[in-house]
């Protein structure tokens, strides 16, 4: 017996010592395999006499345990040991860029416009639009702006020889939706919207974000608590603001809305007011049941605050990289 | 409008310091612009008015609103009568009295004509912008800024007879004292003597009857002209004047006579002259009523969110100078004259909003009622276009939605260019039709600064129809240019070709689902290159265009790659319904074709799709390939894989070789196609 013990150490420091999977698998096969040596050594024990037999057999499977388990795991070492050795020699230059194509950008009015919609539909708003080309009723009249009022020529408004006009606010969009829908009703209408003037401050194309609420019981205090937050979430951050009284057509009472600003000025970014009543009447809404507020803000004017830009000419440049300054 | 505070505070002295009372105004709908410094030293508040504030006009008019702001007293300044002293009189005529149903006036004479205006008077002119011209014009002025009553001076010598306010007459002709020849229409409002108009009423007087410095006698006028008889007129007439801005937005129908009183004053004091008596015309029906409002408690809480006390809100109303009478569900309010903006019930809601202040109504928010809201899977939002294309390496624009017929018209196909009527310019003159010339002028923009790779799209509204029955539609554009990918180590340098552009068009369509209803023809378009065109089709609904630029508009440059689509209608898309996925195996034989130059891809897939029995699952385009030798001809090789799949069996080889004999034979018989061995 003490033979087969020295002679399994024996074996499993050869096992051990094996270079390549190759002299491995012949040492395996001079081992266990049909003629090796442990092999012959089970197969002998058959010769032995019977109360020997349980002894030894247990001596002989355990040796061929150990030789399987140290073959098993010299033979996992060996396979890491070349697959190290093939990896490294397949390095690569991983310092070098990637292939493709890179994002391009969103423009920061589509962007600006998102934004707002996102965090108005959030308040139970829902976004409305309607025609660039308007008619008098709904871009004007409607909207508490009979023929001759001064608050027309304050427009600039862009005519087609037909009379029609390209709409100077997002406004006719809450008549429309009005006439539609009837009251209750939550909007927000975005869109284009078009002024005879082209400054740095003023382009002849640009963009509005309005809303209207009617409802039993909407107020002015409503109104503040609405645009406040709103543009708390716009910034994302803490700010102070104040309500002045301002004049609007279609509003009464009237407000334009600043923003305490970098300098600790005062900034105007929009306007807004209670619906007045004549122009829920043309609206089809009965002021005598439903109150309403509006407010609408230029979409570049806000992201000229948000983004730093300081000439709204910027946006219809389409510089790629001013465009490519915007996160897609 | 400019008012000297030191003036003002002879009204109204609110006893704050200058930037308190700017910041008060402001606060309360009387926007202060700017506080600067006058000629005196005493500081100028630069007001922005809006169009409602008429009776802001003026200092005395500031001075009301202060007044009601601080709770500080209004001075009194009654303006003392100055008695008749000769009996020399000019009538004034009423002859259109809707427009003109108050003229009052007088006479003077005597004047020392070569009296100086003085020196408080030009003074304060100056402070308010207002040049010092003449003695007699400079006292008009002056009781405009004071007052808000616009006056005018005649030259007493250069009148035939009495006066009289009336509509132009056909034809008639007047040239203004600025010079300007008016050519007047019959809704211009005139002033005139016997012979001929001798003002624009309203808005400028007459160059034959001025005073000048040899004046002795003058026939003053204070009128109260009607808004709508004077609104639009200076505007038109491009004459828009201090006058004309205070008429068309109303002035008070009584102050009149007392603003003739005032320029007597001030008239006597520095030239001294004898008055005669002051002719007051009224056509008392005629004149604007305030008539009484109600204002409804309930109703005053239920617009602004908060309820005040009754006495406060009383107190507010009788400071702005309204008669108020206490009623029992509120208030019976009566405007003074001169507030031309208060019509109705929310009217004076505002007034007692802005007098209490908008910083003291709370902040409260709304609580109405939860609604989900609407979201639909029936259309694609654009904003997920802009996503995919933005993610494909595009730049989205924004152009303006007009712009200059030249570069315009290649890109429609005929229709009347739809102008705008008073256009910005030339450049900016029709309304666009396509957004392409557009991105094109952007993608030129980029090139002269150095970028020359181009990505770019916009979303936008077009126009189509004519000028008297416009459509908009809302579409998508691209332009490519320059690489297919930017300059990179790991991908070979390759022009952008249309087949980039298509591919993305295709991406574009694959938001509408997997449904592929497009179908994309060969077609010519006035602005593509002839034969690299095409038509993209939704049924037999035209929704864009994919092409190359046509050379001649390309400027000499590499011509890119151009794609439209009508989005509404490319994108109207249903709701998905799944079908059962197949746990057969799918089995691919690919079929190596020649095909005869005037047969187009598309034709072959189109006609094995419409022949394909219920066992093919797709076809796939994998190679083509044009090579006149190996060919021996123009004709093309073409592989196509076919790809076969049953939903409920493991195909046998002999069903999949009768599918693609069939196929085969179809492609041979229908275009003369070979199948190369």
């Amino acid at each position: 017996m003490g033979d087969l013990q020295d002679r399994a150490r024996e074996v499993l420091a050869e096992i051990e010592s094996a270079a390549s999977p190759e002299a491995l698998e012949a040492l395996r096969v001079r081992l266990l395999g049909r003629k090796g040596e442990i092999t012959a050594q089970l197969k002998a024990l058959g010769s032995l006499p019977a109360e020997e037999r349980p002894a030894a057999g247990k001596a002989v499977n355990e040796a061929r345990n150990a030789i399987s388990a140290a073959i098993a795991a010299r033979k996992q070492a060996l396979s890491k040991r070349r697959l190290d050795e093939e990896l490294s020699g397949g390095g690569i230059d991983v310092t070098l860029p990637g292939r493709g194509i890179p994002p391009g950008a969103r423009h920061p009015v589509t962007r600006t416009i998102r934004r707002m919609r996102d965090i108005l539909t959030g308040a139970g708003f829902s976004a409305r639009s309607g025609p660039e080309v308007e008619d008098e009723f709904h871009n004007f009249t409607a909207l508490n702006m009979p023929e001759s009022h001064p608050a027309r020529a304050m427009h600039d408004t862009f005519y087609l020889p037909s009379g029609m006009l390209l709409r100077t606010h997002t406004s006719p969009v809450q008549i429309r939706s009005m006439l539609a829908e009837g009251a209750p009703l939550k909007i927000i209408s975005l869109g284009r919207v078009f002024r005879r003037d082209s400054d740095q401050t003023h382009t002849p194309v640009f963009h509005q974000v309005e809303g209207l609420a009617v409802d039993e019981g909407v107020s002015l205090a409503n109104l503040k608590s609405l645009l406040h937050e709103f543009a708390e979430r716009f910034f994302e951050r803490k700010v102070e603001v104040r309500f002045r009284a301002s004049y609007f057509p279609f509003t009464e009472p009237s407000a334009e809305m600043d923003v305490r600003w970098g300098d600790g000025g005062w900034l105007e970014i929009l306007g807004c007011g209670m619906v007045h009543p004549e122009v829920l009447r043309h609206g089809g809404v009965d002021p005598e049941r439903y109150t309403g507020y509006a407010f609408g803000m230029g979409v570049e004017r806000m992201a000229m605050l948000r983004y730093g830009v300081t000439d709204i000419r910027r946006f219809f440049e389409n510089d790629v990289r001013f465009l490519g300054q915007f996160a897609p | 409008m400019k008012i000297d505070t030191a003036w003002l505070r002879e009204w109204c002295d609110p006893r704050v310091g200058d930037e308190a009372l700017a910041h008060q105004l402001t606060m309360a709908g009387v926007e202060v612009d700017d506080l600067v410094s006058g000629p005196d030293g005493s500081a100028v508040l630069e007001l922005a008015l809006t169009p409602n504030r008429a009776d802001c006009f003026s200092v005395r008019g500031v001075a009301r609103e202060v007044s009601a702001l601080f709770s500080a007293p209004l001075s009194a300044r009654d303006t003392a009568e100055t008695p008749a002293a000769i009996d020399v009189r000019r009538e004034l005529g009423l002859v259109a009295p809707e427009a003109c149903p108050r003229f009052a006036g007088r006479v003077i004479e005597g004047l020392d004509h070569g009296a100086e205006t003085p020196e408080f008077i030009k003074e304060r002119l100056a402070a308010a912008g207002e040049r010092p011209q003449h003695l007699l014009v400079d006292v008009t002025n002056y009781v405009m800024l004071e007052m808000g009553q616009p006056m005018h001076a005649y030259d007493l010598e250069r009148l035939n007879g009495d006066l009289c306010a009336r509509w132009a007459k056909p034809g008639e002709s007047l040239t203004l004292l600025d010079g300007t020849e008016l050519k007047l229409e019959s809704d211009v409002l005139v002033i005139a003597d016997e012979k001929q108009a001798v003002a624009a009423a309203g808005i400028m007087g007459g160059l034959a009857s001025a005073v000048d410095d040899q004046t002795t006698g003058v026939v003053l006028e204070s009128a109260f002209f009607a808004p709508g008889a004077i609104a639009g007129r200076a505007r038109r007439l491009g004459l828009q004047t201090e006058a004309s801005l205070r008429f068309e937005r109303g002035v008070d129908p009584s102050g009149q006579v007392e603003a003739i009183e005032r320029a007597t004053e001030l008239i006597i004091a520095a030239g001294g002259g004898k008055p005669g008596p002051v002719i007051d015309s009224v056509s008392a029906k005629h004149l604007p009523e305030r008539g009484a409002i109600d204002l409804r408690r309930g109703r005053l809480s239920a617009l602004l969110g908060v309820a005040l006390p009754d006495g406060d809100v009383s107190a507010m109303l009788r400071r702005l100078t309204m008669a108020v009478e206490e009623t029992e569900a509120g208030w019976r309010v009566t405007p003074p004259s001169f507030r031309f903006d208060l019509a109705e019930e929310a009217d004076l809601v505002e007034e007692i909003a802005r007098v209490h202040g908008y910083e003291n109504i709370p902040e409260t928010p709304a609580n109405w009622s939860a609604h989900p809201s609407a979201s639909t899977e029936r259309q694609v939002d654009p904003d997920r276009v802009r996503a995919l294309l933005v993610d494909r390496g595009y730049h989205e624009c924004l152009n303006y939605s007009f712009l200059d017929e030249e570069s315009h018209k290649p890109f429609h196909s005929g229709g009347q260019e739809i102008e705008l009527a008073n256009p910005l310019s030339g450049e900016l003159s029709v309304l666009r039709r396509s957004l392409w010339p557009g991105l094109l002028r952007n993608y030129r923009t980029n090139r002269d600064r150095g970028t020359t790779d181009a990505r770019l799209f916009e979303i936008g509204v077009c126009f189509s129809g004519t000028p008297d029955a416009i459509r908009e539609e809302t579409w998508l554009a691209g332009l490519l240019a320059g690489g297919a990918m930017p300059e990179q180590w790991g991908a070979r340098r390759r022009d952008a070709d249309f087949f980039d552009a298509r591919g993305d068009v295709e991406s574009i369509l694959a938001l509408d689902g997997p449904d592929r209803e497009f179908d994309f023809r060969a077609a010519g378009h006035p602005g593509l290159r002839p034969g690299r065109s095409v038509r993209v089709l939704r049924g037999e609904d035209e929704v864009g265009w994919v092409g190359e630029l046509h050379p001649e508009l390309a400027d000499g440059g590499p011509a890119p790659q151009l794609f439209a689509l009508r989005l509404d209608a490319a994108l109207d898309t249903d709701e998905a319904r799944v079908t059962e996925v197949s746990r057969f195996p799918a089995v691919r034989r690919d079929l190596s074709l020649v095909a005869p130059p005037s047969v187009q891809v598309g034709d072959l897939l189109g006609a094995i799709r419409s022949q394909a029995g219920e066992l093919m699952r797709e076809v796939i385009v994998f190679d083509v390939y044009e090579d006149r030798k190996s060919l021996n001809s123009d004709a093309r090789s073409v592989g196509l894989g076919l790809i076969f799949q049953s939903i409920s069996r493991t195909l046998t080889d002999t069903e999949v070789d009768r599918a693609v004999a069939d196929a085969v034979s179809l492609l041979v018989e229908k275009f003369g196609v070979s199948v190369r061995q």
